[in-house]
């Protein structure tokens, strides 16, 4: 039975389907591999051992009646800011301690539509600000290659839960690369899909012209299942995208011969990791061999990304996080004399410090004065770049890059240096400006054994291509998923 | 940029937020780190370039004006943190 966390969610599903293990048995399994290994991996806020097993005895009753939905009784976890009935969602914060949506996101009921079984809510940044999930208020996870090391952010608990066996697959959300990059150091797949492809409804906003839900999984295959499951049309979010949604499985070709590849000059620049280089030209290569053509290509505004994205996602934040006012939910510090004082003193008490400072950010960004000469002119540098990448996609079909300048760092090592930690997502976050889909595989290995990933982005709605390339190269480069 | 105590006391008010003197100091030497990095934007030409606010194109997202089920009073109510069954209960305002 230990085997069965070594498994994927593909190959669990069959066996499901053809009853050679029960819902009940494996959740069961997963449920003490959690309880035996969340001490020294930190993933997990909230165990949902209950409802699991209640998910999963329903699941092996639809099983029984010959249910063929590939997520049928396999256990997911879920970021802690997806609203999920009746079960504690944190966002990682002090300041939402307690409160329990009333409802589920529509990606959760989509899951449970599917007869997924959740396992329970994991770690990430506070409100899903930073790279490395050391901001959370609850538990800060540890990679599982080597657990003095970070699991990357804000989305650290889904990778970290994926690839130490506690879960199968987990949802969690990308705005500047928070599913990307602990995806490349956890070793797993993270797809961040087209803006709009993925409903937002019950997804607790951070930025919400940059802010995407997507899959982590254990390979290519799994990351297609999850996104047939949480893609397409929703009403109740305005920003989702009414395109039909084809059956990912079907892109898994394995094939890459005719595709234009292009290598963007400027992502391969002084910081560079060699090993993380090496890994990633290795990939390219091996691109080459399969047939695709590869060209060198330029996004020439790649070195604004960073500086775009820290004036608009904080702006968003800063009006987004307006609602933590202790009124409707969450903390409420009782010591004012005054509903402004109680504002104050709540808000003041509930958020951390990186959340802070991104407010003060968006605020300073936004306000009288300021307005014209940063929020007004990073909106329009946004619209260079998204131009940019129009351009670059009329004569390629994909692009491939690095995930991330380096590897995973040790944990406290960026902790006193914001504009550090913010300059490690310069790889990652002109696919949130643009609103295009990207997804990281497994490549390979640093030489101290840390994992490599390697990113592809595509054209808007071209997750095809994505799943096409992704699972030609994950055939020829055959990384293992789980330490 | 750089970013005055001052300054970051009256954005705070703004923000709804209250910084110990500590925390005010560390904030305006980050922020002015960040800003002065932020200056990068100004070797973009965007003299041609309008404003992009959402990631894909589209305009206003309407529905039929119709009632639909929605949360009850209980359930809109059940994380507040100062119980009564029809309101949120607060510090007075005036």
């Amino acid at each position: 039975m230990s085997t069965i966390l070594k498994t994927t969610l593909h190959q669990l599903s069959e066996q499901l389907r053809n009853r050679d293990v029960s819902s009940v048995e494996v959740t069961r399994f997963v449920l003490n591999h959690i309880a035996e290994k969340d001490s020294s991996i930190g993933a997990f806020i909230t165990v949902c051992g209950e409802e699991a097993m209640q998910q999963a005895e329903a699941a092996d009753n639809r099983l029984k009646n010959g249910d063929q939905s590939p997520l049928c009784g396999v256990p997911v976890s879920l970021k802690d800011l997806l609203c999920t009935r009746g079960i504690e969602t944190t966002c990682g914060s002090r300041i939402l301690k307690g409160f329990h949506p009333p409802y589920d996101a529509t990606v959760v009921e989509l899951l449970k539509k599917a007869g997924a079984v959740i396992v329970g809510k994991v770690a990430m940044d506070e409100f899903a600000m930073g790279s490395s999930s050391e901001t959370c208020a609850y538990t800060i996870p540890r990679n599982p290659w080597n657990t003095d090391h970070v699991c990357g952010g804000s989305s650290g608990g889904s990778a970290a839960s994926v690839a130490s066996g506690e879960c199968y697959a987990s949802l969690g959300s990308d705005t500047g690369g928070s599913i990307r990059q602990p995806a490349s150091h956890c070793g797993v797949v993270g797809m961040k899909p087209t803006y709009g492809r993925v409903s937002r409804y019950g997804l607790i906003a951070f930025a919400s012209s940059l802010d995407q839900v997507g899959p982590f999984t254990k390979d290519i295959r799994d990351c297609a299942i999850m996104m047939n499951c949480i893609a397409g049309h929703d009403p109740r979010d305005a920003t989702s995208i009414n395109i039909p949604v084809p059956d990912y499985t079907k892109a898994l070709t394995q094939d890459v011969a005719g595709l234009t590849v292009g290598v963007p000059k400027e992502y391969f620049v002084e910081g560079l990791d060699t090993d993380v280089e090496k890994t990633v030209r290795h990939g390219i290569r091996v691109l080459e061999e399969g047939g695709a053509t590869i060209k060198e290509v330029s996004l020439p505004r790649t070195d604004t990304c960073v500086a775009v994205y820290y004036i608009i996602a904080p702006a968003e934040a800063s009006s987004n996080l307006a609602r933590y006012d202790g009124v409707r939910f969450g903390l409420r510090d009782t010591n004012g004399a005054s509903l402004a004082e109680m504002y104050r003193l709540t808000r003041s008490q509930g958020f951390g410090a990186e959340v802070k400072r991104r407010i003060l950010l968006g605020t300073y960004a936004l306000s009288s004065g300021y307005y014209d000469a940063y929020y007004k002119k990073a909106s329009q540098v946004r619209t260079v770049i998204t131009d940019d990448f129009r351009k670059i996609f009329s004569t390629c079909d994909l692009l491939v890059s690095p995930v991330a300048p380096t590897t995973a760092w040790k944990l406290g090592e960026k902790a006193d240096n914001p504009l550090s930690m913010y300059l490690s997502d310069i790889l990652t976050i002109s696919a949130n400006l643009a609103g295009i889909p990207a997804v990281s595989i497994p490549a390979g290995f640093s030489a101290h054994g840390l994992p490599v990933g390697i990113q592809l982005q595509a054209a808007h709605f071209k997750e095809e291509v994505l799943f096409r390339s992704g699972s030609y190269l994950e055939k020829h480069l055959s990384i293992p998923f789980s330490p | 940029m750089k970013v005055t105590e001052k300054e970051v006391a009256y954005i705070s008010s703004l923000a709804r937020l209250q910084l110990g003197e500590d925390e005010t100091r560390t904030m305006a030497a980050h922020m002015s780190r960040i800003l002065e990095y932020i200056e990068k934007l100004n070797s973009v030409n965007t003299s041609t370039a309008c404003s992009t606010f959402h990631a894909m194109e589209k305009t206003n997202t309407f529905r039929d004006d119709e009632v639909k089920e929605s949360l009850s009073t209980l359930e809109a109510l059940r994380n507040s943190p100062s119980p009564h069954s029809d309101f949120f209960i607060v510090p007075k305002v005036l």
